[in-house]
Parts: C-alpha cells; sequence; structure tokens
C-alpha cells in the first residue's frame, strides 16, 4: 500500500488539471494525476505534420464516423484529422433528458490540445453580477482576490493580447498582441469613431505565444493547432505544465486511470483517497493523499463528487447544500452577423493567424444607455479575411476559365459570432443516471439544461447589434444568422459544483474547498457560480494555481 | 457485372429490408458494396478523371485528372454518401455515355475538350435545377424524412471541387501553399493575377 501513498492526488490532466501538477510538485508535494485515457506524448502523438491531402476523407467526416459519433457530428468536432483527440462515444455515453451537446477529451492533456485558446479576465462586472441582478448566488470573490492569480498564470501560460485599457475586460501580463490585418485596422477606427470610443474591435487575446518563452517555439502562423503543436506554440498540458511539474521529479501520471470515487472518513470529515479503476484492466486500485485536487472537467468533477456517496452524504461528496449537480452553465452562441468589404484589391494576408478579433461586451454595461429586455450580455469573435473567390456565377461554373478565377483571391469578407451568459438557473442540472453504465459499468450523466427566456431575448441583440456596427462602419451586404444553439456546444461547461459564501447555498467556499471535506478542491469549470460572456478556461488557471496556493499553506499549518 | 445491373442490385438493397440498409452500413472501414466497387476499376476511375477533368481542366495549372480526382470519388461516393445517393451517383453515371451520344453523336471520352465543356455545362444547368425542386420537395417533407438523393452531377462536381483543392497538386501547383509560413502580414501586397494562398 505504501507505494499508492502521495502527498496529493490531482483527478485529471487538462488544463486546471495540469495547473493543479505544475504547482502541487513545484510546492514540493508528491503528486499522482490520475487521467482516465491513453497518454499523449508532446509532438510525437500530435497530427501536425501530415498534409491534407495525406487523409483519405481530406479531413472530412464519413458515414462511418457520423453513426460512431452521434454527439460529434453536431458540430465542426467530427472530423478525420484529430479524431483520436475526441472521447469514444460507444464507451462513455451518457443521457440527454435534453438536447446536451458534450465534446469531450478523454486523453493526457484533455481538451487543452483542442481548445480555443481565447483568453480573458472576468471583471468585477461578472463577479458582482449576481449579486446585482438576483440570479444564481453570490461570488465568493472578487477581481482583486483573483487578480494576482490572473497574472500569475498568464505569465507561464503566455497570452498574447493588447492592453486595451477596458474596464469591462481588464488587462493582463500579456505577451505582443498578433497583428491586424488591413481591413481589420480600419474597420476598428471607424468602430471607434462611430461609437465614441465605447463600442472596440480589439486583438483576441490568445495563448499562442508571440515569442520565445520559458522554452517554447513562438507562433508560426500555421493555425492548425487543434492538431497538435510541434512548436509548443499555444498552452496545452504538454507544452506548459507537464514539463516543469516533470522536472520537479514529485510527478506520477498515470494514464487509463478512471477515478470512481473519493474515499471519505466520517470521523476526520476529510478524504483520505481516491478509487480508481484501470481502464485496460478493469482492476480496482485505491490511491492515498493528503489533498485531493478534481480537475475532470466541469461536469465529470462532479460526477466523481456524485458517485462518491456514502451514508452520510447520500446525494454525494459535497451535496450538503442540495447545489451539487445544480446551476449548469454554457455560453451560448452560432449567431451573429456578416458582410463584404469593398477595395484592398491589392492587399492580401500571407500567414494563419490563429486568433481572430474580440468585441468586448458594450449591453448592460456602465454607459450602455439603451434598454434591454434581458440581463447580462454578450461578446463577439470575428475577423476580416480575403478568401478565395468561390463564386457560382450561372454563365460559367465550369471548365477552365472558372477554375483560374477561383485560383485568385475574392472580396474582403468580415464577420462575427456572439457568445452569450447563459445565467446559471437551478433547475439546469445533471445527475447520475443508474439505469445506463458506460464500458466499465459505471453509472452515466444525465444532462438536464436548457436556455431560457433571458437567452431567447439576447439573441436577436448578438444579430441586430452586430448588424448595426458593421453597416455604420460601411460594410456592404450585411446579413445575419442563426444557425441554432444546442446546450452544451459552446463546450464551456460551467457549474455543477459552485463557489459560494456559505456552505448552505454551495458547493465550494472562496478557496475552491468542498464545504463538506476540506482537503478537497474543486478548480476547473464545475467551480463557476456565474459564467460571465468570455471564454473562461483563463479563469479555471487562476483559480486553480491560487487554490493550490492556498491549501499548501493550510497542509503546512496542520489545517488539512 | 456491368454498371447497370449494379444499379439494380442497390436499389433492391435499399428497397428490401431496413435490415440490409443496416448491414450496409456497418463495420470498422466501410466496405464497398459490390456496385459501389464498380467506381473502383481502373477504367471507371479514368472516366471520372475525364469527367472531373472536364468540370476543372489542365490550365497554366494542372486540372483534375492531374491532381487525382478520379481516383478520390470512388473513396467518397463508398464513404461519405448515403445509399441513395450512392444509387443516384451510379445511376447517373451510368447514363453519361448515352447522353453524349444523344447530344453529340458519340461517347464522352471521344468528345473534343470543347464538346465536352459544353456537355458538362449542360449537365450543370440541369443539376443546379434539379438541386433547387429537391430543395423544395424536402423542405415539404417531414424535418426527420430521409433526405432525398442529390443530382448525379451535383455530386460528381462537389467531390471535383473537394478532391482538387486538396490534394497534393491543387494546393501546392494550383494554389500557392505554405506549411509554416512563420509569419503574420495582414498588410501583404497583391497584383491581380497571382495565385491565392493554399488554406
Amino acid at each position: 500500500m505504501a507505494d499508492n501513498v502521495y502527498d496529493a492526488i490531482v483527478i485529471g490532466s487538462g488544463i486546471s488539471g495540469g495547473w493543479a501538477a505544475k504547482e502541487l510538485t513545484e510546492k514540493g508535494l508528491k503528486t499522482i494525476m490520475l487521467e482516465r485515457g491513453r497518454n499523449v506524448e508532446h509532438i510525437k502523438d500530435y497530427h501536425a505534420n501530415k498534409d491534407t491531402w495525406e487523409y483519405p476523407h481530406r479531413g472530412g467526416r464519413t458515414k462511418q464516423m457520423e453513426k460512431d459519433y452521434p454527439v460529434l457530428k453536431r458540430d465542426y468536432p467530427l472530423n478525420e484529422k484529430n479524431l483520436d483527440f475526441w472521447v469514444n462515444e460507444k464507451e462513455s455515453p451518457y443521457t440527454e433528458v435534453k438536447r446536451f451537446d458534450w465534446y469531450r477529451g478523454y486523453h493526457v492533456g484533455g481538451r487543452s490540445l483542442m481548445w480555443g485558446r481565447q483568453s480573458y479576465r472576468f471583471s468585477d462586472l461578472d463577479f458582482e453580477a449576481n449579486i446585482k441582478d438576483g440570479h444564481g448566488t453570490d461570488w465568493p470573490i472578487r477581481y482583486a482576490d483573483i487578480a494576482p492569480w490572473y497574472s500569475y498564470a498568464e505569465k507561464w501560460a503566455g497570452i498574447s493580447g493588447n492592453r486595451d485599457g477596458l474596464d469591462v475586460l481588464p488587462d493582463g501580463d500579456f505577451l505582443p498582441a498578433m497583428d491586424f490585418n488591413v481591413v481589420e485596422k480600419d474597420l476598428a477606427a471607424r468602430l471607434q469613431k462611430e461609437y465614441n470610443g465605447k463600442r472596440h474591435f480589439i486583438m483576441g487575446r490568445t495563448a499562442n505565444i508571440t515569442r520565445p518563452h520559458h522554452g517554447r517555439v513562438n507562433c508560426q502562423y500555421q493555425n492548425q493547432c487543434w492538431l497538435g503543436c510541434n512548436f509548443g506554440a499555444y498552452f496545452s498540458t504538454q507544452s506548459s505544465t507537464l514539463p516543469p511539474a516533470v522536472a520537479t521529479g514529485n510527478l506520477t501520471l498515470r494514464p487509463f486511470s478512471i477515478v470512481t470515487r473519493i474515499l471519505y472518513d466520517k470521523d476526520t470529515q476529510k478524504a483520505t483517497g481516491v478509487e480508481i479503476v484501470d481502464a485496460e484492466t478493469n482492476q480496482t486500485y485505491e490511491f492515498h493523499a493528503k489533498v485531493i485536487f478534481v480537475c475532470a472537467s466541469a461536469f465529470n468533477s462532479t460526477w466523481v463528487l456524485m458517485n462518491s456517496a456514502t451514508d452520510v452524504w447520500e446525494g454525494g461528496l459535497g451535496s450538503s447544500s442540495g447545489e451539487l449537480g445544480h446551476n449548469a452553465m454554457d455560453h451560448h452562441f452560432r449567431c451573429g452577423a456578416s458582410g463584404t468589404v469593398e477595395g484592398y484589391e491589392d492587399k492580401y494576408i500571407f500567414g494563419r493567424r490563429p486568433t481572430g478579433l474580440y468585441v468586448p461586451r458594450f449591453v448592460n454595461v456602465p454607459g450602455d444607455d439603451k434598454k434591454r429586455d434581458y440581463v447580462r450580455g454578450f461578446g463577439y469573435q470575428g475577423a476580416a479575411s480575403r478568401g478565395r473567390w468561390s463564386g457560382e456565377v450561372a454563365e460559367m461554373s465550369v471548365g477552365g476559365d472558372w477554375k483560374d478565377a477561383m485560383l485568385e483571391p475574392g472580396s474582403w469578407s468580415v464577420g462575427f459570432g456572439a457568445f452569450g451568459e447563459i445565467l446559471p438557473y437551478h433547475e439546469n442540472r445533471i445527475y447520475l443516471d443508474k439505469d445506463k453504465k458506460d464500458k466499465w459499468g459505471l453509472p452515466v450523466l444525465a444532462m438536464d439544461m436548457e436556455i431560457k427566456d433571458n437567452e431567447l431575448k439576447m439573441r436577436p441583440d448578438m444579430m441586430d447589434e452586430m448588424k448595426d456596427m458593421l453597416e455604420k462602419i460601411g460594410v456592404k451586404n450585411v446579413s445575419t444568422y442563426d444557425s441554432i444553439y444546442g446546450f452544451g456546444q459552446g463546450i464551456h461547461e460551467m457549474g455543477t459544483a459552485r463557489m459560494g459564501t456559505d456552505s448552505k447555498n454551495s458547493v465550494l467556499n472562496k478557496h475552491n474547498q468542498v464545504w463538506d471535506a476540506k482537503n478537497v478542491f474543486v478548480t476547473d469549470g464545475a467551480a463557476m457560480t456565474s459564467g460571465a460572456c468570455v471564454n473562461p478556461s483563463l479563469t479555471y488557471m487562476a483559480l486553480t494555481a491560487r487554490a493550490v496556493d492556498f491549501a499548501v499553506s493550510e497542509l503546512k499549518k496542520g489545517n488539512l | 457485372m456491368n454498371r447497370r445491373e449494379a444499379i439494380q442490385r442497390v436499389a433492391m438493397l435499399i428497397g428490401g429490408s431496413v435490415i440490409g440498409a443496416n448491414l450496409f452500413l456497418e463495420g470498422c472501414t466501410r466496405p464497398a458494396t459490390k456496385e459501389v466497387a464498380v467506381l473502383f476499376e481502373k477504367d471507371t476511375m479514368n472516366f471520372l478523371g475525364d469527367l472531373a477533368e472536364a468540370i476543372l481542366p489542365e490550365t497554366s495549372t494542372p486540372g483534375a485528372k492531374e491532381a487525382g480526382v478520379g481516383e478520390f470519388i470512388p473513396v467518397m461516393i463508398r464513404d461519405c454518401y448515403d445509399p441513395q445517393d450512392q444509387k443516384a451517383f451510379l445511376e447517373g453515371l451510368d447514363g453519361v455515355d448515352e447522353r453524349s451520344k444523344k447530344e453529340f453523336g458519340k461517347k464522352f471520352q471521344e468528345l473534343s475538350k470543347d464538346e465536352q465543356l459544353q456537355f458538362v455545362n449542360m449537365l450543370d444547368k440541369e443539376a443546379k435545377e434539379f438541386q433547387k425542386e429537391r430543395g423544395q420537395k424536402q423542405s415539404e417533407l417531414a424535418e426527420d424524412a430521409e433526405p432525398l438523393p442529390n443530382h448525379f452531377f451535383h455530386m460528381l462536381k462537389q467531390i471535383t471541387l473537394t478532391g482538387f483543392f486538396t490534394s497534393e497538386v491543387g494546393m501546392t501547383k494550383a494554389l500557392r501553399y505554405v506549411k509554416i509560413p512563420g509569419k503574420y502580414d495582414g498588410n501583404y501586397p497583391y497584383k491581380k493575377g497571382e495565385r491565392a494562398f493554399a488554406p
């Protein structure tokens, strides 16, 4: 048994788990990181070397793939190029009480390998949102509590961006931003002028490094991040948090380790360790430690807590408040506006930039005079670009002249898609479906959540505001779109084990510590008390580093 | 077995039973049915290559045939299309020479380049009309209704475009391909006539 004793256990190896492992090992704790899936080795297991023409279907999807991946096929993730980065849906099913799209990555690095890399700080507008409009419960922290940890995370992860000086989107410790293209630059200037400096097209802040950074090579503008980057130019567990953790000599990484439950001791009211099933051998093992970090991705972290039910906590570890599994969130999107830009025919783009423009939230913020019939707000991601000519004209749509025309760049276009906040509704929840089992005989999650009136009222504005902006700055042929959002499609699952001010209203305290078991910390998306409208991963990094700092100081004081 | 026989078999398989249709789709790598397997015969791939070449011919840059589109089409039809589309594709392909004879008095491969262009132009117009009507019909059906088959030429053209622009020839010899750009320049000079960068 002694072999199975560590100072700390980290469940999960994605963005949050990787950070937990790095911080714990650097602070001297012997740590085991348990990952349910296979190992993915940096560079060796990536797909960046392979060209499109080397794939039999050129990266597309086959009918067999659609059959095997009924969820993935609902959006872009189902493709031939990085299929092995996505979960096997047959082995790991779940129950959709209502439609829920769950895009998972069960392997070392988790979704840090495929993530969108947009990295934004929450502001006090976000941390105070719940208390001000009465939806959800109050965050137990404010911006000042997390700001130093945002800096800490940014400095290691490497976030490129400009310091734009906007209250709604606090600046960070950035590497130099990527460049605007010529059209974006002009449109951004016109927007500033039209809206008297109240609205902005800023460069997307992204976890792609723009100069060498902690031994990693800067971005080479291939924009193939989700195949894995041989340069380590975007943040992932493999490129950024795993190497320093390994370097301490304190880390044990164990792939194929599905944590089935956290072992809880009633007398001490603490966890003693975890039980796992080996995904390859089906053998059960126990690991013991003084402190446990649950970073299995939002809903799977909550699954681990729920599946750790005892006679003390029948609803699972951390269920005393009645909030475990509740207040599930995502970002709703897939609507926006686009149009064409005249001129600039003597300008083109060299290189493929792995980020675009960002439009920080401008609705329901100080200075927004318009009355809105919804609370909270949205931001936009988009870009201007010059694609290939692909026009279908009646006179010419086959033959050599047509082909030659298609080999030239077309006109410039610009488009933006909005990402909106979803309120933390208590009734949006997940729970264990004990009637359905996965490949290992474990109960699966049932998803029961939907967007409601507030989000539905926000969506027309998400289209119309952009349409107005684009038209005001001279974009032509502006049209809006709403391609219908399925809950989960944002791949920003949040909530279900929220932080709060009191053990009666939340699962976690202000240090991400489970109220009911103080040596258990949950620091991924599960912890979120509200979702804001910005991409959430940077906040998980900051919360994780902050929680480890607290946990280790408590350990030293003998409080855990 | 000729293509006409093959098509009849597909028809039987589809019309025959639901179980048959399911079997049709199973397996790790999708086995080609005998009918679709016809597409992989050397002559057929050559024929497909010539059709694709008429859509995207060699100009100052290589055409679809050199880009291997004739070999790519069977793979796509086998793996990426529903049985009703496979059937429509095989039927359409089977009718090409007959139609060509009717219009020009010669088989497709015996036509001059100009005649081939005229021919595919004609099919293209018909396909567009067909697809418009198909869309209309589909919209009148229930939302979960089986998709109606696409026009043979519509599929041929789509796969030709995809196949060409994602091929090594298409990406590196027709378009400009820079695998590792190393930098981003959003104010890059462009002169009319210069080719686009591959994505």
